[in-house]
C-alpha cells in the first residue's frame, strides 16, 4: 500500500544529494520514510530533503523530518529542506515554524555550492 | 431424440460426477474406443483386402482372358493355315488318286477295246435281271434305249469283250471298299459297266432290288453330267455335285476312252459328297469344324456339312454370291487360289476360316474352326481362375463375417469384464481420495489431531503428508492466533482503558464561578485511534483567568497520547505557576524546556495557550507552532496571525512569545488542531482553511440570540462530515470554542496564588 502512496528519487546538484519525495508523507508512509532517508544520509556529505512532490505533510511527516536534521546535525552534515512556497506542504512548515530548527528553501536552485 | 439428449446431458454432466464415476467412465470409454478403433481398422483391413482382391482377380480374369484369346486365337490361327494347306495337299492327292485311277480305268478300257484278241469273251450280269445280279460285283447295265432296239451280234461280241473290264474294276475294291463308290464304265453305244462299292456291306448302292429295276428301267449313262461333261471336254473331269443314281448328291471323277473309231465313252469313279468327304476329310477339325471344298465356280464341291450354306449340294450355288460379305469375300480369295485365314459367320456362327489351293484339282480347300470351341479351352482356363477367385473371395468374405461376428461376440464379454475392471480399478484408485476426502472433513469439523494414513506411494501420500503438515502448521497457527487474538484483545482493552483516561484527563465543564455567566465554553476531542495525540484544555488559574488551551502531539497511538500527557501536564502545571497573563510565554517557555529533556522518541506537539481576563476581555496567548485560531470580533470569523513559536518538544532554550487581543460581548475564539483543516474525503481532498471559516460564519449568522459554543462546534462538526462523507477520519480531530459575553468590571490585573 505504502508503495502507491510514498515514492523517492534521488539527484545530485551543487554537491547536495537531493532526496526527492513523492506522495503523502504522513503516519502510514512515515517509518518507511525514515528508514530510507536514514540510509540515504549515511551516504551524503550533503543532505537535502525536496518536498515539491509531497501532496501531503502530516505531524509524522514533520517528525521524520525532524529527526533527520537531528541525524544530520548529530553527523555534522548539511541539512536543507526543499518546498516550494505557497503550496499546502510549505503551509504546514510554515505554520508549525519548522523554519526556526530547519534551512527551509523555496527551490533546490537555492542550495549553495561548496 | 429425447433419449439421445438425455445420454448427452449425462456426458457433459459427467465432469461434475463423482471422481470414482469419471475413473470409471474414462477408463471404460478409453477401453471400448480402443476396441472399436482396433476392431473397425482390423475390419477395415480385411474388407479392403478383400476388395483389393476381387478387383486384383477380375483384373487377372480380363488380362488373361484377352491374352489367353489372343494366343489361341493366333496359335489357331497359324495351326489352322498350316494344317488346312496339308489337308488340301492331301484332298488335292486324293483327287489325284482318283484321277489316276480314272486315267488307269480309261486307258484300260481303250486297250481292251484296241487289243481285243487279247481277251476271251466274257459275260456280266445284267442290272436288270435280279437272278444273274451278284451284289459287289460288276455287272452290266443297258439304256432304255438299247434295250429298246435290242443288241445286234457286233455290239454283243463288244459287250462280251469290254466285260475284261470287270477285271480292272474288281481290285479296285480293296481301295474303294470302305466308301459308297460306283465305278463305271459308259459306252456311248447305251451299255454300262458298273461295279458298285458300299461299305455296309450290301455291295450294291441299292438297298433293294426294287428300286435297281427302276432304275434300269429309266437309267441312261449318255445323260449323266460326268458323261456330258467328259464328252464335251474329253479329259479328266470332275463334276460339280449331283444328284446319283440312288438319290444322293454325289460327285464324279470321269474320263473318255476310245475306240478306233475314236470316243468310245467315259470311265469314272462316282462317290456320294458324303463318302467324298469321308474319304479325303478325316482329319475335320473339333466336333463343330468344317471341311470344304470350292470348284473354280465358287460352288461346294464336297462338304462336311449336310446342312446349311457350305453344304454340297446338287443345285449350283455360287458362295461368291452369298449374303455374308466375309464369307463371300473369304470365297472369292479361295476361287482365286489364295491361301490365307480369316473370321467369318457361318449360319450364324463364329469361325475361323484358313484356306489353300488344291493345284491339282484348281479347287480351293477351306477349313472352319468354332471360335467358341477353339476358344473353350482358354475360356475354361478363365471361367476356372473365375471359379477360384470367387471361391477365394468367398472365403476372405466369410472370414470377413466370421471375424466381425467374433468381434461383436468378444465385445460383449469384454464389455463386461471392462465394467467390472473399470469398476474396480475406479474403485480402487480413488479410495485414497476418499479416505483424504474423509479426513479433510473430519478436519474441516475442528479435529486437527486427525491424522492421515494413506500408504500409496504416489503424490496421493504426498498430499496426505502434507494435509498431515498443514493440520499440524493450522493448529500451531490457530494456537497462536489464538494468543494474538487475546493478546489484542488485552491491548484493545488496555487502548480503550487508556482511551477512558485520556478522555477522563480532558475537562468537561469549569467549576462554577463568578464569571460563569460572561462566557459560554464547548470543546470536543475525537481521537483517529482509540488513543489521540491531540487534547484541549481549560482552567481558571485564578477567578479571574480562563486557560484555553489546544494542543496537537506529533503522531498518534499511545506514545502519542503518553506524550500527550507530558505536555498538557507540564502546560497546566507552569501556566498555573505562572498566574496571569504576562508571565504566559515564560510558562510555555518553562514547559518546553521541560517537554524536551522527556522527549527520548523525538516527539513534539503544536500548542495553542491563550489566557483570558475574563473580566476585561483580554486575551493573552501563545502558538507554538500550531494552526491558527479564528477570532469572531464584530460580524465575522477572521483567522488570527500565523505562530511565532515554534512547536514544543523540539529544542529547549527558546524564547516564546505572548500576543493578545482584546475581546467584546458577543466575540468568540475557536480553537482547533489540522485534523479539521486537514480532513479528507474520499477524494483526498482536504477540509481546508475557507470551509472552516465558512462554518464558523455559517454558525454566528445563523444563531438566533446569543450565540452558544456548542453551536459554533456543532457547525464546523457537520461541514467537516458533510465534506469526509463515508471516507475514514485520518487524524484526531479536537475543537475548543469560546464565546464571550464580557463583563462589567474591568479588572485585568495579575493576582497571585
Amino acid at each position: 500500500m505504502s508503495e502507491q502512496l510514498i515514492h523517492y528519487s534521488t539527484r545530485e546538484k551543487n554537491h547536495w544529494f537531493i532526496w526527492e519525495i513523492h506522495g503523502n508523507l504522513d503516519r502510514t508512509t512515515s517509518s518507511e520514510a525514515a528508514a530510507e532517508g536514514e540510509k540515504l544520509l549515511q551516504s551524503s556529505r550533503k543532505f537535502a530533503i525536496d518536498l515539491s512532490e509531497v501532496n501531503y505533510l502530516s505531524s509524522a511527516g514533520v517528525r521524520v523530518l525532524l529527526k533527520l536534521a537531528q541525524d544530520a546535525e548529530e553527523n555534522n552534515l548539511p541539512f536543507a529542506i526543499v518546498s516550494p512556497t505557497g503550496g499546502m506542504v510549505r503551509k504546514v512548515l510554515d505554520v508549525s515554524r519548522l523554519d526556526m530548527f530547519l534551512s527551509i528553501l523555496s527551490s533546490s536552485d537555492a542550495l549553495d555550492e561548496g | 431424440m429425447t433419449y439421445i439428449k438425455q445420454w448427452v446431458r449425462r456426458l457433459t454432466g459427467y465432469g461434475k460426477a463423482s471422481l470414482r464415476r469419471q475413473v470409471l467412465f474414462l477408463v471404460l470409454s478409453c477401453g471400448i474406443l480402443t476396441f472399436l478403433m482396433v476392431g473397425l481398422l482390423s475390419l477395415y483391413t480385411m474388407d479392403s483386402i478383400r476388395i483389393a482382391v476381387e478387383k486384383q482377380g477380375s483384373a487377372i480374369e480380363e488380362s488373361l482372358k484377352d491374352s489367353l484369346g489372343d494366343l489361341t486365337s493366333q496359335r489357331t490361327r497359324r495351326w489352322l493355315v498350316n494344317t488346312v494347306e496339308d489337308e488340301a495337299d492331301h484332298a488335292d492327292g486324293k483327287l489325284a488318286s482318283i484321277a489316276d485311277d480314272v486315267t488307269f480305268l480309261a486307258e484300260s478300257m481303250s486297250l481292251i477295246l484296241a487289243t481285243p484278241e487279247y481277251y476271251r469273251p466274257r459275260s456280266l450280269p445284267d442290272m436288270a435281271d435280279s437272278a444273274e445280279f451278284v451284289p459287289g460285283a460288276a455287272y452290266i447295265h443297258y439304256s432304255p434305249e438299247l434295250a429298246q432296239q435290242g443288241i445286234d451280234e457286233e455290239l454283243r461280241q463288244e459287250i462280251a469283250l469290254v466285260s475284261n473290264f470287270a477285271n480292272v474294276m474288281v481290285p479296285m475294291r480293296k481301295s474303294y471298299g470302305k466308301y459308297r463308290t460306283s465305278i463305271f464304265a459308259a459306252s456311248r453305244k447305251g451299255y454300262c459297266l458298273f461295279m458298285d462299292l458300299v461299305p455296309d456291306g450290301t455291295q450294291s448302292i441299292f438297298s433293294v432290288a426294287e428300286n435297281r429295276r427302276e432304275f434300269s428301267e429309266i437309267y441312261d449313262p449318255r445323260t449323266r453330267p460326268w458323261y456330258i461333261q467328259a464328252e464335251q471336254t474329253q479329259k479328266l473331269i470332275y463334276t460339280s455335285v449331283y444328284l446319283g443314281a440312288d438319290g444322293l448328291p454325289a460327285i464324279a471323277c470321269a474320263m473318255p476312252y476310245y475306240d478306233a473309231d475314236g470316243f468310245a465313252g467315259v470311265v469314272g469313279i462316282r462317290s456320294s459328297t458324303d463318302d467324298l468327304h469321308r474319304q479325303v476329310m478325316d482329319s475335320v477339325i473339333g466336333n463343330e469344324g468344317i471341311g470344304f471344298a470350292l470348284d473354280h465356280k465358287g460352288n461346294v464341291t464336297f462338304s462336311s456339312q449336310q446342312q446349311g450354306i457350305l453344304a454340297a449340294v446338287p443345285e449350283y450355288v455360287d458362295l461368291r454370291q452369298t449374303k455374308d460379305p466375309l464369307l463371300a469375300r473369304a470365297a472369292s480369295c479361295m476361287v482365286a487360289g489364295e491361301s490365307n485365314s480369316m473370321d467369318v459367320v457361318v449360319d450364324g456362327n463364329e469361325y475361323f476360316l484358313a484356306f489353300a489351293p488344291m493345284k491339282r484339282s484348281g479347287w480351293s480347300f477351306g477349313l472352319l474352326v468354332s471360335k467358341d470351341e477353339v476358344m473353350a479351352p482358354a475360356l475354361q482356363v478363365v471361367d476356372h481362375v473365375h471359379d477360384e477367385m470367387r471361391h477365394f473371395h468367398a472365403i476372405l468374405q466369410e472370414d470377413f463375417s466370421s471375424a466381425a461376428e467374433k468381434a461383436v461376440l468378444l465385445l460383449l464379454p469384454l464389455l463386461l469384464a471392462s465394467f467390472y475392471a473399470s469398476g474396480w480399478m475406479a474403485g480402487r484408485l480413488t479410495r485414497p481420495i476418499r479416505m483424504l476426502a474423509s479426513g479433510v472433513q473430519e478436519i474441516a469439523a475442528g479435529n486437527l489431531d486427525k491424522k492421515l494414513d494413506i500408504r500409496t506411494g504416489n503424490e496421493l501420500e504426498h498430499l496426505a503428508r502434507c494435509v498431515n503438515s498443514m493440520t499440524d502448521d493450522l493448529k500451531a497457527h490457530i494456537e497462536s492466533l489464538s494468543n494474538a487474538i487475546a493478546e489484542k484483545e488485552r491491548a484493545q482493552t488496555e487502548l480503550e482503558v487508556a482511551a477512558r483516561i485520556q478522555a477522563g484527563m480532558l475537562p468537561d465543564k469549569l467549576k462554577d464561578s463568578a464569571h460563569s455567566h460572561a462566557f459560554d465554553l464547548s470543546a470536543i476531542m475525537h481521537p483517529a485511534t482509540e488513543v489521540g495525540g491531540d487534547f484541549y484544555d481549560f482552567y481558571f488559574v485564578d477567578k479571574d483567568h480562563l486557560v484555553l488551551t489546544v494542543a496537537d502531539v506529533s503522531d498518534k497511538g499511545v506514545p502519542a497520547a503518553l506524550f500527550m500527557v507530558i505536555a498538557k501536564t507540564l502546560l497546566k502545571d507552569h501556566t498555573r505557576m505562572a498566574g496571569c497573563a504576562e508571565n504566559l510565554a515564560e510558562a510555555v517557555e518553562t514547559a518546553n524546556d521541560a517537554l524536551v529533556k522527556s522527549n527520548r522518541e523525538f516527539m513534539f506537539v503544536t500548542a495553542f495557550v491563550g489566557m483570558i481576563h475574563l473580566p476585561s476581555g483580554k486575551f493573552t496567548y501563545v502558538n507554538a507552532g500550531h494552526n491558527p485560531p479564528l477570532a469572531l470580533r464584530g460580524e465575522s470569523f477572521q483567522y488570527l496571525p500565523l505562530a511565532k513559536d515554534p512547536m514544543l518538544g523540539v529544542k529547549d532554550g527558546i524564547p516564546f512569545t505572548a500576543q493578545e487581543i482584546e475581546l467584546s460581548g458577543g466575540d468568540a475564539i475557536f480553537l482547533y488542531t489540522d485534523g479539521i483543516t486537514e480532513a479528507m474525503n474520499e477524494r483526498q481532498e482536504q477540509f481546508m482553511e475557507d470551509k472552516l471559516k465558512a462554518a464558523l460564519d455559517s454558525a454566528q449568522n445563523s444563531a438566533s440570540g446569543r450565540l452558544r459554543a456548542a453551536n459554533i462546534l456543532s457547525s464546523v462538526q457537520n461541514a467537516v462530515q458533510r465534506h469526509v462523507g463515508n471516507a475514514n477520519q485520518s487524524d484526531d480531530i479536537t475543537m475548543l470554542g469560546f464565546v464571550y459575553y464580557g463583563e462589567d468590571r474591568r479588572d485585568n490585573g495579575c493576582q497571585n496564588n
